[in-house]
């Protein structure tokens, strides 16, 4: 199975803690995402996952203006996005578990 | 490939949506191209069509469809469409306003004035006093000036009408010259090219309550016509008017 194809499914929770370290925008979490090894994720992917993560309410916005281009897009995670960080967070541990297990040889 | 032509690009996939959705995703695209490394081969983040469809999988928004989403996607062959159809609409349209304005009746120029009329004094036309119980007849020809055939269906009576008798009809004239006997009106195809007449004959008749020293003068003469599914009053406006005085009062006759 593709890299990639594996990382969309997590995503999400990768994304969110990574906004929950300190306000960011998109092209730093990207930055961040592949400093941490998670390479190959689209760039589209990551904005059509913030996009998404906004609309439910576990991200906020703020606008700011940056001298190097247009304003940068900073997100911060809400008390339900953290509250979904933690919860994802945990699955993610019984299933990283779980699977060391079976992946033992 | 620039990178305002990746982001046109991106937005022609993303047309469907909302505006203000696209929007904010062409504007967070051009903010992250404007973040990218001096020189970055824009091909690393995959065509145009599939950053968008991954920007739209991973946001959950799926390409809308109906008549709104349609028109927002300014696809060749969606303009295409879309001109075809207005123009369809707008030669309709255009049909049903000719249909509802046609009329091609008008004055042929022959006129059958009423006995002893004489022209106006000082003005343009002729008068004739009304004298009751005499006899009355005038007569207009009328030409159907156009391309179409219609159907004359009568000369609607007024309530100020002064007269009581029938109306009758000429044979088509065409090629003939005033070949008469007139018959009792009935309706009739008019052919373009045509012409007839058409002429009241009675007496006059003290209907319209007209007071002493009045006038009533004509201009025009209304002709019910049928054309396709329409039917409408063509006003033929006469080469002179015609006015009738009341040198005494003419009340209307009492039951």
């Amino acid at each position: 199975m593709e890299q990639s194809q594996l990382l969309k499914g997590v995503l999400e929770l990768a994304v969110l803690a990574v906004i929950a370290r300190g306000e960011t925008y998109g092209y730093e979490i990207l930055s961040t995402l592949e400093q941490a090894g998670l390479d190959g994720v689209g760039d589209a992917s990551v904005y059509g996952t913030l996009r998404r993560l906004e609309q439910a309410g576990h991200l906020s916005s703020k606008l700011v203006a940056s001298d190097s281009g247009p304003a940068r897009k900073y997100y911060s995670v809400t008390p339900i996005g953290a509250e979904q960080l933690r919860v994802g967070t945990e699955t993610w541990s019984r299933i990283a578990d779980a699977l060391e297990g079976l992946l033992k040889p | 490939m620039t990178a305002d032509e990746y982001v046109r690009w991106v937005k022609f996939w993303l047309d469907d949506l909302p505006w203000s959705t696209r929007n904010e995703l062409l504007s967070e695209l051009r903010g992250h191209l404007a973040e990218l490394p001096e020189g970055t081969d824009l091909r690393t983040l995959g065509t145009p069509e599939q950053y968008a469809t991954d920007l739209r999988a991973a946001a959950g928004l799926e390409r809308r469809r109906g008549v709104v989403a349609f028109l927002r996607a300014r696809r060749p062959r969606n303009l295409v469409l879309a001109a075809v159809a207005l123009t369809l609409i707008g030669l309709a349209v255009g049909a049903v306003v000719w249909i509802d304005s046609y009329q091609p009746i008008v004055f042929a120029g022959g006129t059958q004035l009423p006995l002893d009329s004489k022209p106006t004094p000082g003005a343009a036309g002729v008068t004739v006093a009304f004298r009751k119980g005499r006899p009355f007849e005038y007569g207009i020809s009328i030409h159907n000036d156009e391309r179409f055939t219609v159907r004359v269906l009568g000369v609607p009576r007024s309530v100020t009408d002064f007269y009581s008798g029938q109306l009758l009809m000429s044979k088509d004239q065409t090629g003939r010259m005033n070949e008469l006997p007139l018959v009792r009106f009935h309706p009739f195809d008019m052919k373009p090219g045509s012409f007839r007449w058409l002429l009241f004959k009675g007496a006059y008749a003290c209907t319209t309550g007209a007071g002493h020293d009045t006038a009533i003068t004509w201009e025009a003469i209304p002709v019910r016509f049928g054309f396709l599914w329409r039917t409408g009053t063509a006003r033929i406006p006469l080469d002179q008017p015609l006015t009738f005085t009341f040198p005494k009062s003419c009340p209307p006759a009492t039951r």
